[in-house]
């Protein structure tokens, strides 16, 4: 029998489909769709994975990806060096820079504690949090994100910093501002009303 | 041919992963349908059925669709009844509610249902989240035997099943022997010493009543003696390491 796809196109559809929430079904359309694009367009798009490979790295003081080290965040003297909020990702980052609402500066772990994965505490940025924590730092707030093991990620966070003695702090949780009390489940309310204030 | 029919059923979410933009698709324990991988569309959107996502290692009640000829069946609601919030207030509860769900992920079978491992595991997350989490080893322990027994690996304690005569002083773990043997009768393969104290603690895991370990936990010995039986059953088992394993305290 045929192979039902062209070698390369196979290659292709095999590469897209190693992608985060990628299946097979939507890395063939990806594919197809690439084939049938301009050609400057689809190159394009293997320039900016290629440019955006060779030019990010990880922030030697924060661990996000940058383009220069320090990262413009870490650099800039109006961000205050003696908060630091640690986040999941790169993408939790965004999403809190994105509020305008923190001008202290960030630590991005690069992943969360997964047992069920594999992943440990070793496999995240905890050992250079705590040199951070050393050097001046008043509070590092955790904003793991509030699921099982978001939670247990801020657990191993907050063990890994005890010993430094600084001030950990964690986000309010509970009933989202224009919420309504009536559709709210009862894990959002409970948790709201054992952190009420 | 008619479509397929809806149905609810309680369910653990061992599993759950981000899928497209706003999905998820979700590994669920059932009761009466066992594992269940199921597409939850839209799931991480604000507004909806399932406000926010359905959360990783709750209890709660599912409202499932299969759809033919697909490997997801459609998750259409999720309410969670139990948010087991203990296993995020410790780290050694968090460790052992963890290992619980991917031991039950990895010994439950898709559409064959295990009413026993199902009720061993919501058993064993309810507890771990609950009691004092120095307990949580014990209900690791307890999980394991009635997880194992559930799914058809009890361990043969006494006879020994080789010989089928009592198992005396030197006596051996093998799980290629499916349990404890004379020295004599063990088989090539991994073994491991077991005394007659040992030997009680697994009766005592695997035949009494739940109620017997909250009153009176395992002591450090008696973990010992069950970890160490476990580390050796669980990959035989399995044909792996079980997930979450090493990081249990």
């Amino acid at each position: 029998m045929a192979d039902a796809l062209p070698k390369s196109l196979e290659h292709l559809v095999e590469r897209l489909s190693t992608l985060p929430g990628v299946g097979r079904r939507t890395a063939e359309r990806l594919a197809h769709h690439l084939v049938r694009a301009p050609q400057a367009e689809a190159l394009s798009i293997a320039d900016a994975i290629r440019e955006a490979r060779e030019k990010i790295r990880p922030c030697s003081v924060c661990r996000a990806p940058a383009e220069s080290d320090p990262c413009p965040i870490c650099a800039d003297p109006a961000r205050d060096p003696a908060l630091v909020l640690v986040v999941e990702t790169a993408r939790d980052l965004k999403a809190v820079e994105d509020s305008g609402a923190w001008k202290g500066r960030y630590h991005v772990l690069g992943g969360r504690v997964s047992p069920i994965e594999g992943v440990g505490p070793d496999d995240l940025a905890l050992d250079a949090l705590v040199a951070r924590a050393t050097e001046g730092v008043r509070e590092v707030v955790l904003a793991t994100n509030p699921d099982l093991e978001g939670d247990g990620t801020a657990l191993h966070v907050e063990k890994a910093l005890a010993p430094t003695g600084v001030k950990v702090s964690r986000l309010a949780r509970g009933v989202p501002a224009g919420g309504s009390l009536e559709y709210l489940s009862k894990t959002v309310l409970a948790e709201a009303l054992d952190h009420r204030r | 041919m008619g479509a397929p029919r809806g149905y609810r059923t309680v369910a653990i979410v061992v599993r759950t992963v981000d899928f497209a933009e706003t999905s998820q698709v979700v590994h669920l324990v059932t009761p009466e349908h066992g594992l269940v991988p199921a597409l939850a569309k839209g799931a991480r959107a604000h507004k909806g059925a399932f406000q926010g996502g359905v959360p990783l290692g709750v209890l709660g009640e599912a409202d499932l669709l299969p759809r033919r000829g697909a490997e997801l069946e459609l998750l259409r609601s999720f309410r969670v009844t139990d948010g087991l919030r203990g296993l995020r207030d410790d780290v050694d509860r968090f460790a052992a509610g963890c290992y619980v769900l991917a031991l039950l992920r990895d010994l439950a079978r898709p559409a064959l249902g295990n009413e026993a491992l199902f009720l061993a595991g919501a058993t064993a997350l309810k507890a771990v989240a609950s009691a004092p989490p120095p307990a949580a080893g014990t209900w690791v322990a307890v999980f394991e035997a009635r997880a194992l027994s559930a799914t058809g690996h009890r361990p043969h304690l006494d006879p020994c099943p080789v010989c089928e005569t009592e198992v005396g002083r030197d006596a051996l773990f093998s799980p290629v022997a499916g349990g404890v043997v004379h020295r004599r009768c063990a088989p090539e393969g991994p073994v491991r010493p077991v005394s007659p104290a040992d030997r009680e603690v697994l009766a005592r895991l695997y035949t009494a009543r739940l109620p017997s370990f909250a009153a009176e936990p395992l002591g450090p010995a008696a973990l010992r003696a069950a970890r160490g039986v476990h580390d050796l059953f669980l990959p035989w088992v399995l044909e792996r390491e079980p997930a979450g394993r090493r990081a249990l305290a």
